[in-house]
């Protein structure tokens, strides 16, 4: 735990750094976040099957992407950016009986997704989260009794199902009113 | 350790020796209603929560030294009008 938090310590400096490098430099700041701010995405609820893209300005607040929203899946939900922040990654959690996880280019001078998934993969029923490894190579579905994991190629970001492609996550479940009482982020 | 729940975002201290949470938040601040998922700018500054209720995200300042959690001006900001789950930033 130590020394995971002065690992985290020195990656935020790290961060810092060059943010605040590319601003010195004077370099005027393209489309989208000033230069080395980050990007954020929303999934919508609801069946609007739209993702929401955000640059964020020097204090982190946000102000929306033109075009605002990309189409999506079906009821996307989980949703995270590749670590070389190339690709992005949501869970269409379809119905409760099938679902799917779909590949969204992601520009990052800009922060805009592609328009439309250049890959989508059928999971299985429920899925809902998603994660991906920090050194980029591997992603985790999850859903209610399942893990499904992938290979990401490291180029064009493409996911491939492992072998084997689900994990079964026992018994132990994830109620959805457990998710809503309380999310944690370190 | 930031977690978020009944419409409150709360930060708990970690001990540096053990690792143990603080036994209470140390600092709290209110989010959007239904607060559904957060996500942290990857130098750890801001933190970002989504409402599966209302069209609005909440956005906070993460103070560096004390890690305190203050909203942003503006507090929130309009997203997916029937509400939002998942919320992620680019590294």
């Amino acid at each position: 735990m130590a020394w995971g938090a002065i690992r985290a310590a020195v990656l935020a400096v790290m961060a810092y750094g060059l943010a605040a490098g590319c601003t010195t430099a004077g370099a005027p700041a393209p489309a989208g976040s000033p230069a080395g701010a980050p990007f954020v995405y929303v999934t919508g609820k609801g069946g609007t099957n739209e993702i929401s893209q955000f640059a964020s300005l020097g204090s982190g607040a946000l102000r929306r992407l033109t075009p605002e929203n990309v189409a999506s899946g079906k009821y996307p939900y989980g949703i995270a950016v590749s670590p070389q922040g190339t690709s992005a990654y949501a869970v269409n959690n379809l119905s409760s009986t099938a679902g799917a996880v779909s590949q969204y280019t992601l520009n990052p001078a800009t922060g805009a997704l592609g328009a439309r998934p250049v890959q989508t993969l059928a999971t299985g029923q429920n899925p809902q989260m998603i994660a991906i490894a920090p050194g980029g190579t591997s992603a985790y579905v999850t859903g209610s009794s399942t893990i499904w994991q992938y290979s990401i190629n490291p180029v064009t970001g493409k996911l491939t199902p492992k072998s084997p492609a689900t994990v079964a996550t026992g018994k132990a479940r994830t109620t959805s009113r457990s998710r809503r009482t309380a999310r944690t982020s370190t | 350790m930031i977690t978020v729940g009944d419409d409150t975002i709360a930060q708990y201290a970690i001990s540096p020796a053990t690792g143990a949470l603080s036994a209470r938040p140390v600092s709290t601040a209110r989010t959007v209603p239904a607060p559904e998922a957060i996500a942290l700018s990857p130098d750890g500054r801001n933190a970002y929560v989504t409402s599966e209720g209302e069209g609005a995200l909440s956005q906070f300042a993460i103070s560096p030294v004390t890690g305190k959690i203050t909203p942003l001006s503006p507090a929130t900001v309009t997203a997916p009008a029937h509400g939002s789950l998942g919320v992620a930033v680019t590294p």
